[in-house]
């Protein structure tokens, strides 16, 4: 009988604990689509007087002047996004395949440690950082040997920060992808006469694609919705002019306006506009890193 | 062992018990004698020594966090706090939402540039007149030589402004006459994160022109010049001279007699307001009648400007009969 009972009781507990956590991870999406639709319906006031195009597509932003263009600062978003990722796949890429396939094991585990505690740095720091360091260096130094005048505030710095910042997280998934390769695929390749060079040329950089490629792409969505960094050292100028002018980005916008653009219905709705843009392009290349990862994983098989 | 461990349990349930029925009783007990106030982090500072001075001598909390003029108008709206900060000329927008206002301080804005400048010289003889000003930060004149009517070389102007959204820039750009702080932002060469990084890209730029609050153009300790920075004078008559009764910018001191005065115009100083919704009432009416009689006496010495005696004697009656005019 007791056993019985015990057994019943036990059945009990797995069932409250497994409904919990349904209801747990229900509760997290439905979070998800609660702040997706407040952000609608407290951007919604903006169409009742601007159509989306001229939205998306006019460059003037001047709440002042009730104009909420945002092609500039999407613009500027892509043009700090792509050249922080120029700089950040090459430079983690190589580092991943030293790291994964000749560095001995101490230095890989030593310094796969300290990649992931810069993946814990507040974002903060790496824009007071950039602040002090690479505003003077890009102004100064850089600037003047590529002969353009430029204050340091620029698209050029925003991205440089980013790619810095992008670094532990492509790194450490593009590391993890490459070791998760069975031995036996080097094996194999060796064997046959290749080099270490063409192994992880022909060999192991296509079976690790799919992982390279996601982890490049959630680089990309990090890197994307940076804000704080960006916010301190890109100028905040609502227009795009050159990699070395000030510029802006949705983000950046969003910090440096919200305290002062509460108050004004209008000028609320068009900033909550802009989360929720950038809401759907981040959760968009979440998305994408994951189809291209499965479509990739499905061609070759592995 | 069982009966050591339910103890335990038992002593943690009572324990977050009290703290919660404490707090619970705290919130109740304080609800009509808390102040809580938001809004622009310009008079943020101030306001956090009246909050301490008027609490020492009176039975009342008061809670003070900043978020920005915009936050503070919003907050009240929603009538989530009794008071909020406001840097700048209420807006329409925010008046026809049933705002209502008083001003309880001044500040005020001035240009500010590097002391290598080439032409600071003849800056601090002749001035600039509003009309210079505008043409540089309009980028309408892009040489410092040009801007006094001299030949120089490497004088390129290098215009910096403010990137998040601040009062300071709104006044500055309504100074200038026809523009915007998205009109300044998008002239500059640079904008700068809050006033203390605007001030330091001044420093550290010798063809640099900025815009800073008074706070950051003189040092709050000596009241004499910060380091690189000095302030441009104004020349208000437009003669291209700087009369006697212009020069008033070697110490700050100086400069905030001719604020509360009213000879260095407004903009660019500017009025610093508590704003609710609706007429003040009760506790909260108390402190904002305080503040603009015995508050006074704190903001000399917190680095912000008196209301003349008239202007205040006039928001102190508006405070009292809530309404304005």
């Amino acid at each position: 009988m007791k056993g019985l009972h015990g057994l019943r009781q036990r059945h009990r507990k797995e069932q409250i604990t497994s409904n919990s956590m349904r209801v747990l991870m229900w509760a997290a999406v439905a979070l998800f689509m609660t702040i997706f639709l407040l952000l609608v319906a407290k951007s919604s006031l903006l169409f009742s007087r601007h159509s989306i195009l001229e939205v998306l597509f006019s460059s003037t932003w001047d709440p002042e002047r009730g104009a909420f263009g945002l092609s500039s600062v999407i613009l500027g978003t892509f043009a700090v996004t792509v050249l922080s990722m120029a700089m950040a796949i090459p430079v983690s890429l190589f580092s991943a395949i030293y790291l994964s396939e000749y560095a001995p094991w101490r230095v890989r585990s030593i310094f796969s440690t300290f990649i992931n505690v810069l993946a814990g740095i507040p974002s903060v720091v790496f824009g007071i950082a950039a602040l002090l360091v690479l505003v003077p260096f890009v102004s100064e130094s850089l600037g003047p040997w590529l002969g353009v005048e430029t204050t340091g505030m620029c698209v050029f710095t925003a991205g440089l920060i980013l790619a810095i910042m992008v670094f532990p997280i492509t790194i450490s998934l593009s590391l993890e992808s490459l070791r998760m390769l069975p031995i036996e695929l080097r094996e194999a390749s060796l064997s046959m006469g290749m080099t270490q060079w063409e192994t992880i040329k022909h060999v192991l950089l296509k079976a690790a694609a799919p992982g390279l490629i996601s982890a490049m792409l959630l680089g990309f969505g990090r890197a994307f919705g940076e804000t704080m960094a960006v916010a301190m050292v890109i100028g905040g100028k609502n227009q795009l002019t050159g990699l070395f002018s000030a510029g802006q980005t949705m983000p950046s916008l969003i910090v440096n306006s919200f305290g002062e653009m509460m108050s004004i219905p209008i000028e609320q709705a068009a900033l909550i506009f802009v989360a929720l843009l950038l809401l759907i392009i981040v959760t968009g290349f979440n998305i994408l890193a994951r189809i291209i990862k499965n479509r990739l994983k499905e061609r070759w098989k592995i | 062992m069982i009966r050591r461990e339910s103890v335990k349990g038992a002593t943690v349930l009572a324990a977050v018990a009290l703290i919660c029925c404490t707090s619970l009783c705290g919130c109740l007990g304080s609800g009509d004698t808390t102040i809580q106030i938001s809004g622009a982090w310009a008079l943020y500072p101030m306001m956090v020594v009246w909050a301490d001075e008027y609490q020492r001598t009176h039975d009342i909390s008061i809670e003070v966090s900043g978020g920005g003029a915009g936050k503070g108008v919003s907050d009240v709206l929603n009538g989530m706090t009794d008071i909020g900060m406001v840097s700048r000329p209420l807006r329409s927008e925010e008046l026809g939402q049933g705002v209502f206002y008083v001003a309880v301080t001044k500040d005020a804005v001035v240009a500010t540039v590097n002391k290598d400048n080439p032409t600071l010289p003849a800056i601090q003889q002749q001035g600039l007149s509003r009309e210079d000003l505008s043409s540089i930060f309009t980028k309408q004149i892009t040489h410092w030589g040009d801007a006094i009517g001299q030949d120089l070389s490497d004088d390129k102007i290098i215009v910096l402004g403010r990137s998040d959204a601040s009062g300071a820039a709104q006044v500055w750009a309504s100074y200038l006459g026809n523009c915007t702080q998205s009109d300044l932002q998008g002239h500059a060469d640079a904008n700068y994160d809050g006033d203390m990084n605007l001030a330091r890209g001044v420093k550290q730029q010798k063809n640099a022109i900025g815009f800073n609050n008074l706070n950051y153009a003189y040092d709050i300790e000596t009241g004499g010049f910060v380091e690189e920075i000095r302030p441009v004078p104004l020349d208000l008559n437009g003669n291209d001279m700087l009369d006697p009764d212009e020069n008033f910018y070697t110490s700050r001191q100086q400069l905030v007699e001719n604020v509360s005065t009213g000879v260095y115009p407004t903009p660019p100083s500017r009025q610093e307001y508590l704003a609710s919704k609706g007429p003040f009432q009760g506790a909260t009416k108390d402190f904002v009648l305080w503040i603009l009689t015995d508050g006074q006496a704190f903001i000399t010495e917190n680095g912000y400007v008196q209301l003349s005696p008239t202007v205040l004697q006039q928001e102190t009656t508006y405070a009292t009969t809530g309404t304005r005019g």
